[in-house]
């Protein structure tokens, strides 16, 4: 797996996001004319989040397993509606295309990462022994799953194995994953830091909320700042669970590092 | 949460006397927490029941059948437990054991139990071709004069009834497939108790509080009769509910795993009797099958002669490796106590005590024991019937109740109590834990998160109604924040 630091930096980057996700599911639960589809996109991040701490430490398998085939169904879906909804147009596309491209990221890293990582596709923690039933004495009849390559029949014990080269295309889909994650997460880090600036020149006010370059958004769901640059504007109209008290700030800053923790982790299986 | 958490779509908030007599708007005060958290333990309440109601039922209907099974097995079984007539002194081991070889031909010996009554019959069980997997064939013998009186396949000590309505109970007899309805069940089971008790038990009533939160209401009105039927009837089962989730849950299949994990983590695991020899000419090598008979006599002795009581079951150890025989007394007062018997010496060389298992172990035991109705004979049967019925009762209320309040303009009639928000600190908290014990009982976390999914994205793709004020909103299904 991952180095135990690497592990840790993801562990504390996505339990941040998790975190922030979190909070904001609830406050759209919470508060009265939330967007369906704001709820369903911060599911999206809480869940992402998840599933990238339980990847950063190997309790998740390959797509053999039960948690990596529920993370598949589940990441696939995000990526087929979100798809469905930027094809047709019906979001603002940058922040759609960013949650389709992360939802696909989240499908490849669990289908490709034991061919990347040279495990087998048991891979995780997870135990196929049941706890039997007969008579309830509990006898169990533990299987050990492939824990790896190491190990597997044929091989004399504690002969040490590198390896395998991954697949070229599942090296070039990683690549063209962290190219599209790159391309889609910069506009929300350009934002995250403009939006911060701004707000550390900007004197003592009142609370601000962004506005689209290409026109007034004082009514209009705004994309987490990702791909839209954000600008100013006061006095801020009526609180707005979808753009946030703190100018956008925060949501781009989420956008961002979950964008930046996905490359790296990409990058990390390489 | 489109609408699970957030309320029923349009039309569907009935009213509801009792439920808005009850909740009051309370200012200030220590139940603030309350306020935010009551509206998501409603909902919680009702989509869980309305899901896994059917689960239940099913399973609690099996569950009762499964408490009538002892009382079935003496009656169809009667030939095979007990023998005709006691006379005389018991033949030896060997002699039964040589008469129920005979009778199982092909078969390897793989557990021996000499009756624990005068009247019952010693059963020896084979390991045998075309026998069920986990099934063995058993011979029943009459110790008194060596016949064998019966051969049957069994589960366990399960005689044929009793395991197919074991296995109708935990599986619906679909196999590993149809573990997962139990393991459904009793992962909810849980949260199902929890949130009705919490809400019946917080619920205000401004006279007889003590006595409509204990009784049912007999001579209210019909929805409020339900609900206190309901509630009442659910607040004394609310213990054994617990329970039976609990215990059920242990020997679930995938949440079975993270309770034994824990369990071994925690150094909770059930002691066993090591089989291993100590070195020395005095270790035999292994017991011939011609001599399982005369080596089980030998060991039987040496545990009888070591203060291990009946009743008992011997199980021969592969070569060079110690026979254990071990209690089996399942009900109160348990008797586990095992030891491990050299089989060529008969020399015991391990000996473990229930009485020195560690306190988790003794509580599986238990539990499990009475889950079963095992542990206090008849009085655990009655138990569990009436608690399996009470379940049964339960969620036919439960539908009733969402039944008459019907029709409602919206489709089927939401959670009670719709137009109520809960709190985001409530969410919050509801959504760590379920985290948590979403990763720990999986079965729960993946039909969570199955529920949530659809219900999110049918939110999000659905176009909503423009809203009667003219405002655009076409854009609020789409997932873009």
């Amino acid at each position: 797996m991952f180095p135990v630091g690497l592990s840790i930096a993801f562990t504390i980057v996505f339990l941040a996001t998790g975190a922030y996700s979190l909070v904001r599911f609830a406050r759209t639960v919470a508060v009265p004319g939330a967007a369906a589809g704001v709820r369903a996109v911060e599911l999206l991040h809480l869940l992402m989040s998840m599933a990238m701490i339980a990847m950063a430490w190997g309790w998740t398998g390959g797509p053999a397993t039960g948690s990596g085939t529920v993370q598949l169904v589940v990441f696939g879906a995000f990526t087929l509606v979100l798809g469905t909804q930027l094809a047709r147009d019906r979001a603002p596309r940058a922040a759609c295309a960013f949650h389709t491209v992360m939802a696909a990221a989240m499908v490849w890293m669990v289908a490709t990462m034991p061919l990347l990582m040279g495990m087998g596709g048991g891979g995780g923690t997870e135990a196929a022994d049941h706890a039997g039933h007969s008579g309830h004495t509990a006898a169990s009849d533990a299987t050990a799953g492939m824990a790896g390559m190491a190990g597997m029949a044929g091989m004399a014990p504690g002969t040490a194995m590198a390896p395998p080269a991954a697949p070229g295309w599942a090296v070039a889909g990683t690549w063209v994953a962290v190219a599209l994650l790159v391309l889609t997460a910069a506009p929300a880090a350009v934002t995250a830091v403009r939006t911060a600036r701004a707000r550390r020149n900007a004197p003592a006010a009142g609370p601000t909320t962004p506005v689209a370059p290409d026109g007034p958004a004082a009514d209009a769901p705004v994309a987490d700042g990702a791909g839209a640059v954000a600008v100013l504007a006061r006095p801020a109209p009526a609180p707005d669970l979808e753009t946030d008290a703190d100018g956008g700030l925060y949501p781009a800053a989420c956008h961002a590092l979950m964008g930046a923790g996905m490359v790296v982790m990409l990058l990390a299986m390489l | 949460m489109s609408q699970v958490l957030t309320g029923p779509p349009s039309g569907d908030a009935a009213p509801d006397s009792e439920l808005s007599r009850s909740e009051p708007a309370r200012p200030g005060g220590a139940d603030w927490w309350w306020r935010g958290l009551r509206p998501l333990v409603r909902r919680l309440h009702f989509y869980v029941g309305l899901f896994v109601g059917p689960v239940l039922l099913v399973a609690a209907f099996t569950g009762l059948l499964y408490t009538l099974t002892p009382q079935l097995d003496q009656i169809v079984y009667r030939d095979a437990l007990h023998v005709a007539q006691v006379t005389g002194t018991p033949q030896s081991l060997q002699t039964q054991v040589a008469a129920a070889t005979a009778a199982v031909p092909g078969g390897t010996v793989t557990e021996i139990r000499p009756p624990g009554e005068p009247d019952g019959t010693t059963r020896v069980s084979f390991d045998a071709p075309g026998v069920r997997e986990d099934f063995s064939r058993t011979a029943f013998v009459d110790p008194y004069t060596g016949r064998v009186t019966a051969v049957l396949d069994t589960f366990g000590e399960w005689l044929p009834l009793r395991a197919w309505f074991d296995e109708l109970h935990r599986t619906l007899l679909l196999g590993d497939v149809g573990r997962v309805y139990t393991e459904f069940a009793a992962s909810w089971l849980w949260v199902l108790a929890l949130s009705g008790l919490s809400l019946w038990v917080v619920r205000r009533r401004r006279k007889a509080r003590v006595r409509r939160t204990l009784l049912p209401e007999t001579s209210a009105a019909t929805g409020n009769r339900l609900r206190s039927w309901h509630g009442a009837v659910g607040l004394w089962a609310a213990v054994g509910m617990l329970f039976l989730s609990a215990t059920g849950l242990t020997w679930s299949q995938f949440a079975g795993d993270n309770v034994s994990s824990l369990r071994e983590n925690l150094d909770w695991t059930t002691p066993e009797v090591t089989q291993t020899l100590p070195p020395g000419p005095t270790a035999a090598p292994s017991a011939p099958a011609t001599d399982v008979g005369a080596t089980s006599d030998r060991v039987l002795a040496a545990t009888r002669a070591a203060g291990l009581s009946d009743p008992v079951a011997i199980t021969p150890g592969d070569a060079g490796q110690a026979w254990t025989v071990a209690q089996v007394q399942r009900s109160w007062p348990e008797k586990r106590d095992a030891m491990a018997v050299d089989p060529g010496t008969g020399q015991v060389v391990d000996t473990v005590r229930f009485a020195d298992w560690p306190l988790a172990a003794k509580l599986a035991r238990w539990g499990v024991d009475a889950h079963m109705g095992l542990l206090f004979g008849w009085v655990s049967q009655v138990f569990l019937a009436a608690l399996a019925l009470g379940v049964m009762c339960m969620v036919v209320w439960g539908y009733r109740m969402w039944w008459k309040r019907r029709p409602t303009r919206g489709g089927p009639a939401g959670p009670p109590g719709g137009s109520q928000r809960p709190g985001a600190g409530a969410v919050i908290v509801v959504g760590v834990v379920a985290v948590v014990v979403g990763v720990f009982l999986p079965l729960l976390g993946v039909s969570l998160l199955a529920f949530l999914l659809v219900d999110v994205l049918r939110g999000a793709v659905r176009r909503p109604e423009a809203p009667s004020d003219g405002r655009d909103t076409s854009r609020s299904g789409s997932m873009a924040p």
